[in-house]
């Protein structure tokens, strides 16, 4: 497992991480997810041993990552960008990669380059954006990591390539218990595919959960009640995190158990009740404090 | 075995119990018949195998199943008789929605009852699933 | 892992990875060194042993590191490999993907360092083992025993090639580990490898500038040379001594050394920005303003000198300094920050900082804060003094320490006189203290000499000054004159101290009875062993006669004198220098020297041997002189002079060098023709005598000569 204790760390006067806490179990798959400059790229260069952190701790398997060979070599870091060895094809990228990785699956490489249907010969300079991450999500998993670091991997991929790319995900997932930790602003995709989901603001971790448990804790409401004073009652005990009228209709955002807030809101024999769980899009957009007014005041 | 839908509001998490329930229920998977396993099913279907896992974890304790270290998880016995409160309760919220759009849809009462029977009878046949 | 193990480990796959996309860098150095070098040797292979083959020169000019194509690559490919190899810190996306590989810091820096030193070394291990295979007897036109092209030169070529190289790579590798980015590496790689010399330059103008005494030659050239291993071999055909091959190791050790550390500490995510390390900012930033600073401070000095009052002393200097610390800092910091946004509050302070360090420097400099310029030894601490410049007023080879001292080298003349004796180093204190006080004064009109002062002390410390003094000051100085005519002086340069003590043949001739264009000299040549004894005790009784004014005389010159050591005697003499660049470098082994109009022994001996004719210049021959009258440096109108009389008053107002150069003229004598000359006048290139001059064409001396107005 991944994890990382209080670590802070400032790029000249500006603190990029504050005291960031993560915990990645093995054979999960961890969507790491914030806005633009939360940190996320700069949290999986600590991870894969790129950055060091100015205090705290990053470790795998109980071990710093930092200048670890042993810990390295068994993990598999596609980057945001992309970076091949001067003018190689795809294929002498592949043996740069053997020969620095033990680990390197030529069978599976053949394979997985005939399924992506790309060409091994040519230069990978001249691949198009798109083919160039596949070609260095190849390259990472044909080293069989025990961990997989993605940072925003999916961007730019057509669907059928993406479904691709998650399939082999979660094969090795399921037959090796890889760990997967994947950052990426597609929160949809994300949410089908990550069990646990970290969100970072600020250089620090706000919510890190089993994804499921983060959507049993909160839960969108629409309600409409005979009287208003009603509201109040209902609202009272509960942890509303954003309220808005529809209308007649009431839209609650409720950070709350569900049985507590079902009973809270039947007990007044609501008009109109309805519990809807979140997506996470949604759960991140009102973590962040943003809601649909926010949104509408900074496009606007 | 099943679709998952990806626009539902419903988490994989919680369709995989459901479309397992509903296998169970009509009769598509019998007694002691044994489910795939977690890597089949997650790679089948394209899922985090962790959410199979809870999804087959939940269906245990919730007494669907039963699985045994090294051999699998396998569609428990039912019990007859046996009432669950709180997938009664859920039940009971389910049916209520369901009647009160099928009545502002335009259907009699009597016609709702009719559409019940048809669903009931479907389980009953055994045939195909969602 | 903190073992010493792991500071040494490399990964064999990431060398290799290395070899295969940059093994073109040793494959177009090869071919530099191949096409620049050997070929031109190959296809003059069979003829190259012959005088006078341009090959011979390239061998030479190859062997002893002075070849521009080889000393090129010797710069540019070690440079270009540390950019290629390091370039992947200077790039967000490379840094971290080399980083994110199962490598640790030490197995990436090492890698590519040796990945480095095979691409840079492969190609002259080639060519080093392609010219041992070539080599072959190409003698020394001066001594045919030695071999210009033997293996051993060959070797000691490579060996001294290896240390520039291997420094000219540290050094890049270096500057590639404290920048972000390509630009600045290549920058700093170039300007690093001459930074030592380069700095060391401009102290010592400074020092120069404002320190009487300071005595730049002893100080500037040689040492500046040797700081780094390129400049050392350009300069110098030597092999590296001793103590210089420790100096460039232990350097190189640092280097390499600071290099890992700084890489380990290197912060990878500020690749792209020019610079790493924040104090390498300020550094650099400061280094540009003081280059900058001193650039435009002497600029405005030279422009300063033509002005008077405040402007000329030193005021100029200092307005160039403030406005060089300006421009020069702010130009620096935009380099070093990439941005124009350097006017602010943080650019300010550090040039406020920096204008202080500056202003303590050259103000401590200034104002001699160190007493430099006052400081002379006391009598009871110095052990011996060496005075230079003594003898180098008269222009000659008469002094050359190579006919002296064995061993010496062709232009140190001045090594042999060293003072030792109690009295004697009184003298040459007083001389120090006087030449103190006479201070700094520019004569424009005349000419000025420099005078050396070299105490070594008796707990062995030196001590170097040299002063620039009028020829007023020297005529007049009753002390140059006591040291002079002493006997301890005198002994030095006596013929009875010569290694050799005859010459083997002697020469005399005119310099003002040649024509430079048609190499027609007035020249006679004695072999005559009788003569020659004769004539050389003539010359010495001179030189013991000669008094201090005589000797700073340098108009009445009666005629020139050649004498001629048999080289192979001298080099004899001289065994323990194995080098034959030594010998080369001693030149021809023939001292030429003036007789003067006040030395008459010898010239009676001319006389009575009647080689009289072949040292003066006879009126009658001479059929006009043409007079201009220079002022400001400009040829005025001329006039011309057919008078006898007035002819020879002008011959006999000939002189070599105008001291005052207001109060000179300058001419041209036109010589009648005639047979008679052509028993006179002898082609020095072809050593012999022309049968027939030209009936038609008048023979003219056209040389610049100068009549002192003063004496006729």
């Amino acid at each position: 497992m991944i994890t990382i204790t209080n670590l802070t760390k400032r790029f000249e006067d500006f603190e990029a991480l504050s005291k960031l806490d993560m915990n990645v179990k093995k054979g999960s798959i961890y969507g790491l997810v914030g806005t633009n400059g939360a940190g996320k790229t700069t949290v999986i260069k600590h991870v894969t041993g790129v950055l060091r952190g100015d205090s705290g701790e990053v470790m795998i398997d109980g071990e710093p990552v930092y200048n670890n060979v042993s810990e390295k070599k068994r993990i598999g870091y596609v980057q945001d960008e992309l970076y091949f060895l001067g003018n190689y094809s795809f294929k002498e990228m592949g043996r740069f990669y053997k020969n620095i990785y033990k680990t390197f699956n030529e069978d599976r490489f053949k394979e997985m380059v005939n399924n992506f249907d790309l060409d091994l010969n040519l230069k990978l300079s001249r691949f198009s954006k798109g083919m160039q991450k596949q070609a260095a999500f190849i390259l990472t998993l044909c080293t069989m990591p025990d961990y997989l670091i993605l940072d925003e991997p999916i961007d730019g991929l057509d669907p059928i390539i993406r479904k691709l790319v998650w399939k082999y995900i979660v094969k090795d997932v399921a037959e090796r218990e890889m760990t997967v930790l994947v950052s990426s602003h597609n929160l949809r995709e994300m949410e089908d595919i990550c069990d646990s989901i970290g969100i970072i603001s600020k250089g620090r971790m706000i919510i890190e959960r089993d994804l499921d448990e983060l959507k049993s804790d909160i839960h969108k409401v629409q309600a409409a009640f005979k009287d208003e004073g009603i509201e109040k009652e209902v609202l009272k005990d509960l942890k509303v995190v954003h309220k808005e009228r529809r209308g007649s209709v009431g839209l609650y955002i409720i950070r709350d158990k569900k049985e507590k807030v079902e009973k809270a809101f039947k007990d007044t024999n609501p008009v109109i009740f309805d519990m809807l769980p979140l997506s996470l899009e949604e759960i991140f957009i009102y973590e962040m404090g943003g809601g649909e007014d926010e949104i509408e005041a900074i496009l606007s | 075995m099943f679709q998952l839908d990806t626009k539902s509001r419903r988490t994989i998490y919680q369709q995989v119990v459901d479309n397992v329930k509903e296998l169970i229920l009509s009769g598509v998977l019998k007694e002691e018949e044994q489910l795939p396993s977690v890597r089949e099913l997650s790679k089948l279907l394209t899922v985090n195998p962790n959410t199979v896992l809870k999804a087959y974890r939940e269906l245990e304790y919730e007494g669907y199943v039963y699985s045994t270290v090294g051999q699998g998880t396998f569609v428990q016995k039912r019990q007859k008789g046996k009432v669950d409160e709180e997938l009664l309760f859920n039940g009971r919220q389910s049916l209520e929605n369901g009647i009160k759009e099928l009545l502002y849809a335009g259907l009699s009462e009597e016609d709702t009852l009719k559409e019940v029977n048809i669903i009931l009878e479907k389980f009953r046949k055994g045939t195909g699933s969602k | 892992m903190k073992s010493k193990q792991s500071y040494l480990s490399i990964s064999s796959p990431l060398i290799l990875e290395n070899l295969k996309r940059f093994w073109s860098l040793a494959v177009l150095s090869f071919l530099g060194y191949f096409v620049s070098g050997i070929i031109p040797l190959f296809l003059t292979y069979d003829v190259v042993e012959h005088s006078f083959q341009p090959a011979r020169y390239l061998i030479i000019s190859m062997l002893s590191n002075n070849y521009f194509p080889y000393m090129a690559l010797s710069l540019i490919v070690p440079v270009i490999g540390a950019v290629i190899l390091y370039r992947f810190l200077h790039n967000t996306a490379s840094v971290t993907m080399i980083h994110s590989l199962p490598l640790t810091r030490a197995q990436i820096f090492n890698s590519n360092f040796i990945s480095g030193i095979v691409l840079i070394f492969i190609p002259l291990i080639l060519t080093f083992l392609i010219l041992l295979m070539m080599s072959k007897p190409v003698y020394d036109n001066m001594d045919l025993s030695v071999n210009l092209f033997s293996r051993a030169l060959i070797l000691a070529w490579f060996f001294k090639a290896v240390i520039i190289n291997l420094f000219v790579y540290l050094v890049s590798i270096f500057s590639g580990i404290i920048s972000g980015n390509t630009a600045m590496h290549m920058f700093l790689a170039f300007w690093f490898n001459f930074l030592l010399p380069s700095l060391y330059g401009i102290a010592i103008a400074y020092f120069n500038k404002f320190l009487l005494g300071f005595d730049s030659r002893s100080q500037l050239g040689d040492v500046a040379m040797s700081l780094v291993p390129y400049l050392k071999a350009i300069s110098s055909q030597e092999p590296y001594s001793l103590l210089l091959l420790t100096y460039y190791f232990v350097l190189m050790v640092v280097i390499l050394v600071s290099s890992v550390i700084l890489y380990h500490k290197r912060k990878l995510e500020r690749s792209g920005d020019s610079l790493v390390f924040k104090v390498s900012i300020i550094v650099i930033s400061y280094l540009i303003a003081f280059y900058g600073m001193t650039a435009t401070s002497f600029s405005f000095d030279v422009v300063g000198a033509g002005f008077q009052g405040f402007l000329k002393s030193n005021g100029a200097f200092y307005l160039g300094l403030f406005i060089g610390i300006f421009i020069f800092f702010f130009i620096g910091r935009m380099i070093v920050t990439k941005s124009t946004r350097v006017l602010n509050k943080s650019g300010f302070k550090q040039l406020l900082i920096y204008l202080v360090i500056a202003l303590l420097f050259v103000a401590s400099v200034d104002l001699d804060l160190t007493g430099f310029e006052k400081r002379v030894p006391q009598l009871k601490t110095i052990k011996q003094i060496e005075l230079l410049g003594f003898t180098s007023i008269e222009s000659s080879s008469r002094y050359d320490e190579i006919f002296f001292v064995e061993g010496g080298n062709l232009g140190n003349y001045n090594q042999k006189t060293l003072f030792t004796e109690a009295k004697d180093l009184e003298k040459l204190v007083a001389i120090h203290k006087n030449m103190i006080s006479e201070g700094k004064k520019s004569n424009l009109k005349g000419r000025d000499y420099r005078i050396s002062v070299y105490y070594e002390k008796n707990n062995g410390l030196p001590l170097k000054r040299a002063y620039t003094v009028s020829y007023e000051y020297l005529v007049n100085s009753k002390e140059f004159k006591d040291l002079y005519e002493s006997k301890s002086y005198k002994d030095f340069y006596s013929f009875k101290n010569l290694l050799v003590k005859m010459p083997s043949s002697i020469a005399f001739y005119n310099e003002y009875l040649m024509d430079v264009t048609e190499n027609q000299y007035s020249y006679s040549v004695i072999d005559n062993k009788d003569e020659i004894e004769t004539l050389m005790e003539a010359l010495e009784m001179d030189y013991q006669e000669r008094t201090w004014q005589e000797h700073l005389d340098n108009k009445g010159i009666y005629g020139f004198i050649e004498l001629s050591f048999d080289s192979k005697e001298l080099k004899n003499l001289s065994q323990d220098n194995q080098y034959s660049y030594v010998i080369r470098e001693k030149g021809f082994s023939v001292m030429n020297f003036p007789v003067r109009k006040t030395d008459a022994h010898t010239i009676k001996w001319m006389e009575d041997m009647d080689y009289g004719e072949t040292m003066t210049i006879d009126p009658l021959d001479i059929e006009k002189i043409t007079i201009y009258n220079r002022i400001d440096w400009e040829d005025g109108e001329a006039t011309t002079i057919t008078d006898k009389e007035e002819i020879k008053a002008f011959i006999d107002s000939i002189i070599r060098e105008p001291e005052d150069y207001s109060n000179y003229k300058y001419g041209i004598i036109t010589f009648k023709q005639a047979a008679p000359y052509s028993t006179k006048f002898y082609d020095y290139l072809l050593h012999s005598r022309p049968d027939i001059i030209d009936g038609a064409s008048t023979f003219t001396v056209d040389r610049e000569i100068f009549f002192d107005m003063g004496r006729s």
